[in-house]
């Protein structure tokens, strides 16, 4: 006797491990709208801020000096991801107050990390991206709650994931219905101890090349020195990413949390204005400095 | 069948006599108020004093017993109208607002000062500035900020090129009502309103009043007009409106985003006294560089002085250059305050205090303070 119900579908001989992330079935670049800027075209995307959100005037005086010098969103962790739980561990929603604070003084749009869950409603009223870290970057249960979202997700690639593996955390919140996704490369573990991890700048190329999806790259917590920051910035921009993340304090010497791989302003301000000089020459652009800006009459 | 109206007649004679009593009570209240004025006048002090009033309105209705006769809310509004008519009998108050009548701006004015108020109509806010800092009118009420708009950028334009001082804030629920000349809903045809009323209230006219013909007009004023003249045409306004336009509410609450609210500035020419939980407003430029910002704001830290705003606006004078404009916890003659701001001005390059006020109950959209 044949069955009444109809059987389930068989799995096919070879599932393909992403769809929705890949180029093949939308060749064209995704462009992700944010304010009066769009991620993934032409613009160079910097998210810049502190590590972690801290005390006024820390968070408030940084955002304004990376608003001065051009970065387009404003970066701060509230909720920490630490390898110690003896570390800091962010301020919390007293830090995401605090980051909307520095929203409303910039106008400029904030990124800021979701480490679990439960935790999605509550950034998300604050944040205009939430952020996966690398630690979550496999944590599918967090990446199908925000597939359920409609703002832009930062995918951090994971400390110990494949361009594939990458791809596939993507297609999570892809298929729960999010096509906002910016991938980051941050560096991956090698054997190598000389940097904190590896920056694995084809990554930039190989995601390119399978996905439509837009990349940043940051230098930061890849190198773990505030000194590799810049060179390795001009070389993502030169590989092709669609923007950076980077990290700038105030005062990195005192800062709570990985100080010694922060820039100081003035710093980023020197980075920025090499950066818009060379953006033209990949096809890129740096908008937010306008020209007749003293700041570069000063430094021609 | 029959009422037996005997048995009102004593309570009736009740009321005749306290009400009797209330009268000779409120003639003399305002005899002394007016007493008062006179020697205001003489020490050239303003007629309105609003941490007075206040202070007046919290002590009764804290008063009040819950259960016994009216609750506090009612009281305060029993209060609030003979306090703002016995300061009317010391000296009328002029007010500026942003008009034409009918506006929100109107609508908090007469929240704030009553209706014997005299009201000034500004075309824009510059206007509404000079009427006020020229002195023919006693106060300027300025929209500050929106839930949902955002700061008003023209009033902090304003706010760097004037003598007026910040005595107090308010905050207005934009809170729409539907009101008509006769009050009666089924023979509406037409309801007229300025769009963005309109707009707020979009999805319970649709639940509502289906069918009925939506009419956009040049400002709530010019529906209300509308309203007054033709009986089967209503409009959408604050409700505080009908009374000024002699209109019925026919459905209060209408507005379909209950948490949007305006903040006003109240401005005058003179400074309000230390209350105690007092908030000050200034503005100042910041050195052109890098971490000139964080060098400003670290004085209040070190201070313990909490920061609840901190907006930036566009120099108008210098391109790429900003002006800062900052709220804190205190008022400017406290001693903490005054050596806070002062550390605040060594490193701007220019600082004006702007007035202390005491902050509305709700405050729109307070920095975080740090704890």
């Amino acid at each position: 006797m044949e069955p009444t119900c109809s059987p389930a579908p068989k799995p096919q001989a070879k599932a393909p491990a992403y769809k929705l992330t890949s180029r093949v079935t939308h060749p064209q670049n995704s462009l992700i709208p944010l304010g009066s800027f769009v991620i993934g075209g032409p613009e160079f995307i910097i998210m810049a801020g502190p590590c972690s959100v801290e005390a006024d005037p820390q968070m408030l005086g940084t955002a304004w000096d990376v608003k001065v010098a051009g970065a387009h969103i404003i970066r701060g962790g509230a909720f920490k991801p630490r390898s110690s739980p003896y570390s800091f561990q962010g301020l919390a929603e007293e830090g995401l107050k605090k980051l909307a604070s520095a929203r409303e003084l910039t106008g400029l749009a904030i990124v800021t990390e979701v480490m679990d869950s439960t935790d999605v409603d509550l950034v998300s009223s604050y944040a205009d991206i939430l952020q996966v870290g690398a630690r979550n970057a496999q944590n599918f249960s967090l990446l199908k709650r925000l597939g359920q979202l409609n703002k832009p997700i930062l995918l951090k690639r994971g400390l110990m994931n494949t361009v594939e593996e990458f791809l596939c955390s993507a297609e999570y919140i892809l298929a729960g219905g999010n096509p906002n996704v910016i991938l980051c490369e941050r560096g991956i573990r090698t054997f190598e101890t000389s940097t904190r991890n590896t920056l694995d700048l084809s990554s930039v190329l190989a995601i390119k090349e399978k996905s439509h999806l837009p990349v940043i790259v940051d230098p930061s917590h890849a190198s773990g020195k505030a000194h590799y920051v810049a060179p390795l910035s001009k070389a993502a921009l030169a590989v092709g990413a669609d923007g950076l993340m980077i990290e700038v304090h105030c005062d990195p010497a005192n800062a709570l949390c990985d100080g010694e791989e922060s820039l100081n302003p003035e710093q980023f301000k020197e980075l920025m204005l090499t950066l818009k000089d060379l953006a033209p020459h990949f096809g890129r652009q740096i908008s937010t400095i306008a020209n007749h800006n003293p700041q570069l009459a000063e430094n021609a | 069948m029959t009422v037996d109206t005997d048995s009102l007649t004593p309570l009736r004679q009740q009321i005749d006599h306290l009400d009797e009593r209330l009268l000779e009570l409120i003639q003399q209240r305002a005899r002394v108020a007016i007493e008062l004025g006179k020697i205001k006048k003489n020490l050239s002090l303003p007629v309105m004093d609003l941490v007075r009033e206040r202070t007046v309105l919290t002590r009764l209705t804290q008063n009040v017993t819950p259960g016994q006769g009216l609750g506090s809310e009612a009281v305060a509004a029993v209060f609030t109208e003979i306090i703002k008519t016995c300061r009317e009998a010391q000296a009328p108050i002029k007010v500026a607002f942003l008009g034409p009548a009918g506006t929100f701006s109107h609508a908090a004015a007469l929240q704030q000062f009553g209706r014997l108020a005299t009201f000034i109509p500004g075309d824009d806010l510059t206007e509404v500035f000079r009427t006020a800092e020229s002195g023919e009118a006693d106060f300027a009420l300025v929209p500050f900020e929106n839930t949902t708009e955002g700061i008003v950028g023209q009033t902090l334009d304003l706010l760097t090129a004037t003598n007026l001082r910040v005595q107090a804030t308010l905050n207005l629920r934009v809170n729409l009502a539907l009101m008509s000349a006769h009050g009666d809903i089924s023979r509406l045809k037409v309801i007229s309103s300025h769009p963005q009323a309109l707009a707020q209230c979009r999805n319970w006219l649709a639940l509502n009043m289906p069918g009925v013909e939506l009419r956009p007009t040049v400002s709530t004023a010019a529906g209300a007009t509308l309203a007054i003249n033709d009986d089967s045409c209503a409009v959408i306004g604050h409700p505080a409106l009908a009374s000024f336009y002699k209109l019925n509410v026919m459905s209060g609450g209408i507005e379909d985003f209950q948490h949007n609210q305006t903040c006003f500035l109240i401005l005058s020419r003179d400074d309000s006294p230390i209350t105690g939980h007092d908030r000050t407003l200034m503005w100042f430029a910041a050195p052109h560089n890098s971490g000139s910002l964080y060098k400003c704001l670290q004085p209040l830290a070190d201070a313990g002085v909490n920061l609840t705003r901190l907006h930036s606006r566009p120099n108008p004078k210098s391109p790429w250059e900003y002006l800062f404009f900052l709220e804190l916890e205190g008022h400017f003659k406290e001693e903490g305050v005054i050596k806070a701001i002062k550390a605040l001005e060594a490193e701007s390059d220019k600082l004006t205090i702007l007035g202390s006020y005491e902050p509305p109950e709700s405050p729109i959209n307070p920095l975080n303070n740090r704890s």
